[in-house]
């Protein structure tokens, strides 16, 4: 049996699975509230949150999309390792003042700590701002997804499955376990997958080392076929760096569905040793990715960068029609990427219906309605993004840009609101709207950085130079003082 | 409730060091025309970017064991060290209760 049928029969099984924990996790289910749909009750303990974040940050974009970029770019995306590290570091900016009102106030979406912190006319627009930027760039995550859900299982299967049959028929089996389950599937999934994830990189990259002779040998294969990609990068590619990093680092915190697993932990000391252990694993994943990109520079020659994120499933194959013990490694690994996109794609989902219910609908309550609305409109959106799934033209990498550059000009109505009271509702609406309008204008145009920093990163520059100055005039009492950052006292 | 300045004093510091880290681990201080020399198998601004890292990994863990990470507003809300601020926090919940 070649390995395409293999890929096709582990496929088949692994789905199956799925669907017996989606049925478990719906039996497990204490009531039909939003909150336990969304966040699982807020139980998730130690292990299952860590993989679960683990899980959800490491997706098609890690699995795919890095590999892709570091093909293309050779050493320098070791800048990756980096930027991933960043967003632990930059948790600390928010965890430890949202987690406690979290509890206080039952919060359930990012949308609902923007009503408790902010009052006055100026409160309604930010908060349907924020919930429209968040949810543009969920739709954004999601898309990417589906394109390396669709990238993978039809390389894998040797095009016994194609790319639209793969976008479409995983994007339903997602859309059903996450329906019936929520977070709790998610979540469950979420730490099986990691698992998988971990050990199937792990063992592709030993695969890649053993067959070239070790990492020495892999570098001058490199450097002889491209010497630019081991060269030191140039300035422009080193602020591009240091723009990366921020950018990263502060939009990826504002996930809506991380900011979600902060709402969901069990505990405040869960969530602490959860953050402790995932500070480790851009070493495990981000750093094994980028090698493993680059190490295909020796490998393939591939012209077209839209091409380039199938590095990983054009590995495997080489590797699993091996056959023998090479077959298996190989299929594990298939399933640990395909389970790794997966994992993330539900998560979108879950949080885009939890979002689009509450935020951008104003749907607040407990009831089971608010639920089932909240299921219907993930549904819609999951469909609606099918077609541009299709439309392939976009590096998976440049994706993550763009997402990227709509979720950072979130950062004062967070990461600024929770440290400084005097931040004004107004202000940071007045931001958003300039730092949105400069960033999407200048990628619209066609321009993506300035000299190497992102536009994303100068139109937040802007957006925080709004807010803040603009909290620092008098403010009129009627607009609506700003409320609350919550105590000063634990950011250490 | 309150942190002692020690621990307070240590996180800082981590975060200190962390950014010091990731300022070395950007190779803008290297001449771009520099010869190709391997370390641990890796162009050396690669090992060097590689182990500013790891020591970033290592440095962050310890910054997340001095956090406390609270599940209900610290004591000195509600004992009203700062009580405009709890007192703002409470008006805003109450308000969010009233629009529901």
């Amino acid at each position: 049996m070649n390995f395409g049928v293999w890929g096709v029969t582990s496929l088949v099984f692994y789905l199956g699975g799925l669907l017996v924990v989606a049925e478990i996790a719906k039996r497990a289910k204490r009531d039909a509230s939003p909150a336990d749909h969304f966040l699982a009750g807020r139980s998730l303990g130690t292990f299952v949150l860590f993989l679960t974040l683990y899980a959800t940050a490491y997706s098609g974009n890690s699995l795919l999309g890095y590999p892709g970029r570091a093909y293309r770019d050779g050493f320098s995306f070791i800048m990756a390792t980096g930027f991933m590290m960043s967003i632990i570091v930059m948790f600390h900016v928010i965890v430890p003042r949202l987690r406690p009102l979290a509890v206080r106030h039952h919060f359930v979406t990012p949308g609902d700590y923007l009503r408790i912190r902010f009052a006055g006319r100026w409160a309604g627009p930010l908060r349907l701002a924020v919930a429209c930027l968040m949810s543009l760039a969920l739709a954004n995550f999601l898309l990417a997804q589906l394109k390396a859900m669709g990238d993978v299982a039809s390389v894998v299967t040797d095009g016994r499955i194609s790319y639209p049959a793969g976008v479409i028929g995983l994007a339903l089996v997602i859309l059903f376990y996450e329906t019936r389950g929520g977070m709790r599937a998610v979540a469950w999934t979420d730490a099986a997958q990691g698992i998988v994830m971990l050990v199937g990189l792990s063992a592709l990259l030993g695969w890649l080392l053993a067959e070239a002779g070790g990492l020495a040998e892999i570098t001058r294969s490199v450097a002889s076929r491209r010497p630019a990609a081991v060269s030191v990068p140039s300035a422009t590619v080193c602020i591009n760096w240091f723009s990366t990093i921020a950018l990263m680092g502060l939009a990826s915190i504002l996930y809506p569905q991380a900011i979600q697993r902060i709402f969901a932990a069990e505990s405040g000391k869960a969530l602490k040793r959860s953050f402790s252990g995932m500070t480790f694993m851009p070493l495990a994943t981000t750093l094994v990715v980028t090698l493993i990109g680059v190490a295909a520079i020796a490998r393939f020659d591939i012209t077209n960068a839209v091409d380039t994120d199938e590095v990983v499933p054009m590995l495997l194959h080489d590797w699993g029609s091996d056959g023998g013990f090479s077959t298996g490694a190989a299929l594990l690994v298939f399933l640990g990427a395909l389970s790794a996109i997966m994992s993330t794609a539900d998560s979108c989902l879950l949080s885009l219906g939890s979002l689009l219910s509450r935020d951008l609908l104003g749907r607040e309550g407990s009831a089971e309605a608010d639920t089932r609305l909240g299921k219907r409109l993930a549904a819609v959106m999951l469909i609606g993004t099918i077609p541009f799934a299709l439309w392939r033209d976009l590096t998976l990498w440049r994706l993550i840009e763009l997402k990227m550059e709509l979720l950072i000009q979130c950062v004062p109505a967070f990461l600024i609101a929770l440290h400084w009271s005097r931040l004004r509702a107004g202000p940071v609406f007045a931001g958003i709207v300039v730092g949105t309008v400069f960033s999407a204008g200048l990628s619209l145009a066609g321009v993506a950085r300035i000299e190497g920093v992102h536009v994303g990163v100068v139109g937040c520059a802007l957006n925080v130079a709004v807010a803040t100055l603009g909290s620092l005039l008098p403010a009129d009492r009627e607009t609506g003082a700003s409320v609350a950052s919550p105590s000063p006292v634990n950011t250490q | 409730m309150s942190v002692p300045r020690s621990r307070r004093f240590a996180h800082a510091a981590c975060m200190s060091v962390i950014a010091l880290l990731y300022v070395l681990s950007v190779p803008w201080y290297r001449d771009s025309d520099a010869p190709l020399r391997l370390w641990l198998g890796l162009p050396d601004w690669v090992a060097v970017a590689l182990l500013c890292y790891v020591g970033v990994a290592f440095v962050n863990a310890i910054a997340w064991i001095l956090t406390d990470v609270h599940d209900d507003l610290p004591d000195d809300v509600a004992d009203g060290v700062s009580d405009d601020v709890a007192d703002a926090l409470n008006v805003a919940a109450g308000d969010a209760g009233e629009r529901r």
